[in-house]
């Protein structure tokens, strides 16, 4: 059974039989006078030459096709990185409200210091068990960090009156 | 040493030890960039340099030839290259895409932070016109710096671990795309320059055979003389000027497609050079071994609770 790697390969290959085809007309073609004969073996060289390109265009499809797996697992993965980035980003920023507040929380001994960590336990738990993708990890220091915003917002409008 | 100092100092070692230098990582994306430009500059003339070698071939027909290259047979040619166009296309987009990906991952900043210790301020002011308790604002502002520098070193461990994860899942693939790309560089872009280059050397074989002067009596000579103004042979010793001017022109295309060779061989040689670069980034990234990153991150965790027990003694 052909494997589809071999279709691009079939197709090449025989578009390069074509090229050699129409080569060995162009060197026989020109020794020969203008007329008829010439003619003829000109535009049969010409018709292996479009042989020829039409599998050399043919073949990219295919190549295309053959190795579709592969492409669509790359743009996965950049989009994989791209939402990470996200994730990322979001953590970032809950992580820098939350030590904002976290200042003044300590400051005014309020004891919020407690719940910034246990959302970096979280993200240390996790990271711990290593069939856990790096995605849960993410999405569940960044879950845990939103109840820390959410607690700290309420502690300090409480605070601030 | 004030004691934020010493412990600002430690984190900072931690977050350089903790996570892998990115800079090879945003390096391939950066040389990944160039590589995709260079093969799509290869994809967009693929119909045009197919369309080479009709070009030359058409100089040699027999019967009526029409020399603008606008209204040339040879535009007629190569159509099968316009859906395979889109296919290349699709390469590009993918490669391009991860790689650049790749780099902004790799090119992740913390700058958020340092709006957020202004802020800090800020909401020290409402604390204090609302009659809160007394706080210290350097205090405040060095348990911010603090944990500012805890997140970042954990959001660094959490990019460096996804860097290597998908470097790692990602190279089977990437190598059949990088695979493809120099397949159709090396099997089919590579061949179309070839015969075109034949075409030219049909064509410059008979400028050279034409441009050859007889010793003795030269019919071309006297037939051309015929049409000069004074019938002289004299005004018509410069027959073969423009075989030999000519050849020139045959020469510089021949030239640009051996240039159009060399950056081939230059992108062929960039397939094999951005598979290896992705594998050593693969196999490199990273020095620290999970078991390795996981006592690093103990380690940080413990640093940040002394940051918050030192801290509250030196409010207190």
């Amino acid at each position: 059974m052909s494997t589809r790697e071999e279709s691009s390969e079939a197709a090449i290959a025989l578009a390069d039989s074509y090229c050699v085809k129409a080569e060995k007309l162009r060197v026989m073609r020109q020794g020969m006078p203008h007329g008829d004969k010439r003619d003829e073996i000109f535009q049969t060289e010409k018709e292996y030459l479009r042989q020829a390109d039409r599998l050399y265009s043919l073949a990219i499809i295919i190549m295309g096709n053959e190795s579709d797996k592969a492409i669509k697992a790359i743009h996965s993965a950049a989009e994989r990185i791209v939402e990470f980035i996200k994730i990322v980003n979001n953590i970032e920023r809950l992580l820098a409200a939350s030590a904002a507040i976290l200042g003044i929380g300590v400051a005014i001994q309020s004891g919020s210091a407690p719940a910034i960590l246990a959302a970096i336990k979280v993200f240390v738990e996790a990271i711990r068990d290593p069939d856990k993708e790096v995605e849960d990890i993410g999405a569940e220091t960044l879950a845990e960090l939103e109840q820390v915003k959410r607690e700290n917002s309420v502690m300090l409008n409480q605070a601030g009156g | 040493m004030r004691t934020e100092v010493k412990l600002g100092l430690t984190l900072g070692f931690i977050l350089l030890s903790a996570c892998a230098s990115k800079e090879p990582v945003k390096k391939f994306a950066t040389t990944t960039d160039d590589f995709v430009k260079s093969f799509n500059g290869f994809a967009s003339k693929a119909k045009s340099t197919c369309q080479l070698k009709y070009k030359y071939m058409e100089l040699d027909k027999g019967k009526n030839y029409n020399g603008d290259p606008d209204a040339g047979e040879f535009k007629k040619e190569c159509d099968g290259y316009d859906s395979s166009y889109a296919v290349l296309q699709v390469y590009s987009n993918t490669v391009s895409t991860y790689a650049s990906s790749l780099g902004k991952l790799a090119g992740l900043k913390s700058d958020v932070f340092n709006d957020e210790i202004d802020n800090v301020s800020g909401q020290l002011g409402k604390l204090k016109a609302s009659g809160g308790e007394t706080v210290d604002e350097k205090a405040v502002a060095a348990a911010t710096k603090l944990i500012k520098s805890a997140a970042e070193s954990v959001t660094g461990v959490i990019v460096d671990s996804k860097i290597k994860k998908e470097l790692k899942s990602n190279h089977d693939d990437l190598v059949i795309v990088i695979g493809d790309m120099k397949r159709f560089a090396n099997k089919i872009y590579s061949k179309n320059l070839h015969v075109a280059d034949n075409y030219t050397e049909s064509v410059l074989e008979q400028l050279k055979k034409l441009s050859y002067v007889p010793g003795g009596k030269d019919q071309f000579t006297t037939i051309l003389a015929s049409g000069t103004e004074k019938k002289k042979i004299e005004d018509a010793l410069g027959a073969r000027l423009p075989y030999r001017m000519l050849q020139a022109e045959m020469y510089k295309d021949k030239l640009l497609i051996a240039q159009e060779n060399k950056a081939l061989t230059a992108f062929m040689n960039s397939c094999d050079a951005l598979v290896k670069a992705h594998k050593d980034l693969r196999d490199d990234f990273g020095e620290l071994s999970d078991k390795e990153m996981l006592e690093k991150i103990k380690e940080f965790y413990e640093k940040v609770k002394d940051a918050r027990e030192n801290f509250i003694v030196l409010h207190s």
